[in-house]
Formats: C-alpha cells, sequence, structure tokens
C-alpha cells in the first residue's frame, strides 16, 4: 500500500506544499511549531481538503481538486489521534473506546468486551469506568490513544501522541505502539518533537521546512529527509 | 485562609447600592403582593373548577404542542443559521429573532393577514383545500404560541451549536462514524444542556403567549381561552380565582428558572 501526496493548500498566511510518497512504513513528521503538521495530518485524514495537486492511495483518489473528487474523512478508514483532547465527554473511557467500532457496526456487547480487552492490553483497565473529567491528562491521552488504534485502518495518523505522558509512561507507551503499528497495515504518520520517537518508532522522517515565498507569509514545504 | 483582595472595581459606592436596592425593590413587590392577595384555602378549588380549570387544560395542551412544534422547526433552522455559510445570514437571523421584540399583538395581527379565512395570503387556500380554520380555534392558539416560542429555542439552540468545540465531531468523523450518526450520537449529546434550556424557556414563553393569542385566535371559553385570558377576564368578576390561576403561572415559572439556573443564573462549573 503507498500513499502518494503532491499539492498544496493555502491557509491563511501559511501556503503548505508537499511532494511525498510513503508505503508500508512509520513516517515521523518533524519541523518547528506552526508550520503546518498538523494542517498536513488533517490533508491525509479529509478535515481538510487540497486546493490543487492531488492525493491518492494505491489506485483510489482520495482528493483531487482537477477532478472534483474529495473522498470525506469518514470514508478513509483512518487511525487517527488528535494531539487536543478530544475524549467524548460524556461516555465513560471504556465506551469512548468502544465508539469506533460501534460506528463500524459491531454490537454494544462485542464492542464492549473489545474496548476491555484492548484497555488491559495497554494497562489501564482500571480507568474504564471512569469520565474523562475523572481523568488526568496522561490517562486522556491513553484512552485517545487506544480508541483510536483499535480498529482495522488503511492510514495511521498520530498527533503529538506522548504530549502528555511522563519520561517513564512515555517509553511504556512507545513500546505498545511499537507492537499495534506493527500490527495495522498501510502508512503511518508520527508528528513529534521527540527525536526517541523518531528513532525508536519510525522509519524514515518526513520534516516540514520554510521556503522564501515570493508573496507575504509563510511556505511550508514537505520534504523528505531520510 | 486567603487574603482579601483589593480589585478595583470592586469597590461599590453607596448610590450604586441604593439603585440596585430600589430595582430589587421594584421587581419583588409586585411579587410578594401577589402571593399576599392569594387565597390559599381556595387555590385548589379555584384552579379546578369552571373556567379556570378548561383554562389551564388548554394551555397546557396548547402549549406542549407549541413546544414540539418550536423543536421540530426551530433545531433545523437554528443549525443552519450556526453553520450554513451564506450572503444575508445576519439579515436572516435578525429576521427570526423579530417575534422575541414585536409587541405580541401586532405578532397577532400578522398571523390574521397570513392565516385568516377571508383574507389572509394563505389562510382562504387552508380553508379551501383542507377545511383547516386556524383562527378561533385551537390549533390557531397553538399557532400563536409557537409564533411567538420560536425564536427563543432558535436563539439558545443556535448559540449552543457554536460553543461545541468542532474537534469532538472531527475526531468522530475519523472514527468512521458519517453525518447523520454523528449528529445523533456525538453533536445532538453535546448539544443537550443548550436544547433543554430552550425547550423550557420556549415552553414557558408560550404558556405565557397573551396578545398573539387573543387578536389571531381570539377569546372563546373552553376553545381559545388560555390561562392568560382567562385571568385577565377573572379579574372582574372572580378576582378569586384570578389570583390562584396566577399563582400556578408564577409556581411554573419558578421552576422552570430553577431548573435552568445553571445555565441562566451564570452558575457554570
Amino acid at each position: 500500500m503507498s500513499l502518494v501526496f503532491r499539492g498544496l493548500v493555502r491557509l491563511g498566511d501559511l501556503t503548505i506544499e508537499s511532494d511525498v510518497s510513503v508505503g508500508n512504513e512509520v513516517v515521523a513528521i518533524t519541523g518547528a511549531n506552526g508550520i503546518g503538521k498538523t494542517s498536513l495530518l488533517k490533508l491525509i485524514a479529509g478535515l481538510i481538503s487540497l486546493e490543487s495537486g492531488s492525493l491518492k492511495m494505491d489506485d483510489e483518489v482520495l482528493d483531487d481538486p482537477s477532478e472534483n473528487i474529495f473522498v470525506p474523512a469518514h470514508q478513509r478508514k483512518l487511525a487517527m489521534v488528535s494531539q487536543f483532547d478530544d475524549i467524548l465527554p460524556f461516555l465513560t473511557a471504556q465506551d469512548n473506546i468502544a465508539f469506533p467500532l460501534r460506528a463500524a457496526g459491531m454490537d454494544r456487547a462485542t464492542s464492549r468486551v473489545r474496548a476491555i480487552e484492548a484497555m488491559e492490553k495497554h494497562g489501564i483497565r482500571a480507568l474504564a469506568q471512569l469520565k474523562p473529567t475523572q481523568l488526568s491528562g496522561g490517562q486522556r491521552q491513553r484512552v485517545g490513544l487506544v480508541r483510536g488504534l483499535i480498529g482495522e485502518s488503511k492510514i495511521v495518523l498520530l498527533d503529538e501522541p506522548f504530549s502528555y505522558l511522563d519520561e517513564s509512561a512515555r517509553s511504556e507507551v512507545r513500546y505498545w505502539l511499537r507492537g499495534r503499528l506493527d500490527e495495522l497495515p498501510g502508512p503511518k504518520f508520527i508528528v513529534t518533537h521527540d527525536r526517541q520517537d523518531v528513532e525508536q518508532l519510525c522509519d524514515r522522517e518526513i520534516a516540514l521546512e520554510q521556503r522564501p515565498n515570493q508573496h507575504s507569509g509563510l511556505r511550508s514545504v514537505a520534504t523528505i529527509v531520510r | 485562609m486567603s487574603a482579601r483582595e483589593r480589585r478595583i472595581g470592586a469597590e461599590t459606592p453607596r448610590f450604586v447600592w441604593v439603585g440596585a436596592l430600589l430595582a430589587l425593590l421594584f421587581l419583588m413587590l409586585p411579587l410578594v403582593g401577589l402571593l399576599k392577595r392569594v387565597a390559599w384555602s381556595g387555590v385548589l378549588g379555584s384552579v379546578t373548577s369552571g373556567p379556570a380549570s378548561e383554562a389551564l387544560r388548554l394551555s397546557l395542551v396548547t402549549s406542549i404542542f407549541a413546544t414540539v412544534i418550536a423543536l421540530v422547526f426551530g433545531l433545523p433552522l437554528a443549525w443552519v443559521l450556526a453553520r450554513v455559510e451564506f450572503v444575508g445570514r445576519s439579515i436572516l437571523r435578525a429576521l427570526v429573532m423579530l417575534p422575541m421584540v414585536l409587541p405580541p399583538v401586532v405578532g397577532g395581527v400578522a398571523l390574521l393577514s397570513a392565516y385568516g379565512r377571508s383574507n389572509g395570503l394563505v389562510g382562504g387556500l387552508l380553508y379551501d383545500m383542507f377545511g383547516v380554520q386556524l383562527t378561533f380555534s385551537p390549533a390557531g392558539v397553538v399557532i400563536a404560541e409557537a409564533f411567538v416560542a420560536l425564536p427563543f429555542l432558535v436563539m439558545s439552540v443556535e448559540s449552543g451549536l457554536r460553543s461545541i468545540d468542532p474537534r469532538f465531531e472531527e475526531s468522530a468523523a475519523t472514527m468512521g462514524v458519517g453525518p447523520v450518526r454523528r449528529f445523533w450520537t456525538v453533536t445532538l449529546r453535546l448539544l443537550l444542556p443548550s436544547l433543554v434550556a430552550g425547550v423550557a424557556v420556549a415552553w414557558a414563553r408560550a404558556l405565557g403567549e397573551f396578545g398573539a393569542t387573543i387578536t389571531f385566535a381570539g377569546n372563546i371559553e373552553g376553545r381559545t381561552q388560555t390561562t392568560p385570558l382567562a385571568v385577565y377576564l377573572l379579574l372582574e368578576n372572580d378576582p378569586e380565582a384570578a389570583y390562584a390561576l396566577s399563582f400556578v403561572l408564577l409556581a411554573v415559572c419558578v421552576v422552570v428558572l430553577v431548573a435552568m439556573r445553571d445555565r441562566w443564573l451564570g452558575r457554570r462549573s
């Protein structure tokens, strides 16, 4: 499986350009704050659409404005974890993790069992019945990771998945994530600032860099550095 | 032990205290007067017999229907106003909110000019094609109440929709949840507090409707005479019943207000 992403989008002052091709591998996305790493993930997810160029997964075009093709996010078979706290506030941790399984058509009982199993594997079974307001930032991030990676997916998108974890938790969760990523097919992207993440989790690295722009504003270009 | 803060702006001049107390007195005195005039031993008897009980029953039924109409049509309208971008949206929003500030009797006149049987815009058509006459009928009461209540629901729900952080719906989308299911399982659930508040205020407004109702639906005992109309008429012939009914309306409003206190009295966690 491979993802080919050649395109451009302008978001306010920021222009993001990309020319990358990613296969069955884990790719780090690095670069300074505000350079457009999250936007790059959102483009792949279908939460933002391209202005020109195209995004393809194997033979399927996901986004191509010249052809008027745009596959919405919910049809892209994603496993995505946002850098922001987006655990549904009205569901317990367990029901949050079961939520994507329910959306995929699994019945309630089975999805809840699967959610508990996944929490057990990650070592957060004790949190099952707690509501998000009863969890710490780090615990919510763990719930978000387990939820994001529980289903079947074609593309994995992780946006600073360890930002709320302390150093010891980070290496533990990194180990878990390495195992989970090996089980999933397709291209996988991780936005991170942490060199350890890049070295221990990722096969390649895409760096967003600022290039001089003939117009005003910032022009960020995504290029493969290794 | 906490240190006492001395914030600039927190020192209250004496004349502010005087003004605030006078305002409070102005608001509370009529309520105290009303409570004092209620003949407590006869309240139950007054509101469960004759025109008073008829009016209460009619008010209950029509205000519930009006609230359901406001909900079923107000929710989609609020959605469009909050989430669809189009030219003239702010003008449309102002038009939708107009019944909130319009004198209710003008609203009643406007309703007559639209749904009146003899010379309304569509009233004649409704009668000729379906045999439906809204004026001087309980259905007309529902229409008048829904007309004034709907903007209250739209306002509450629209601001609720605007305050929902898009990240919850975005992450649901990335989890494979399509737009319809997303609405029912995420958006509506996050919207619930605003929706409940909107329904409560719309219902209270429908229950208290007077001007539009009497103008459009008339004042027929047992048919279009709602509780506020009955209070106004009873005040001359049977003041005891009028005070008893007023007390019932007051009590209902207090209950709604207490239930909504977290949203409306600014006590948010």
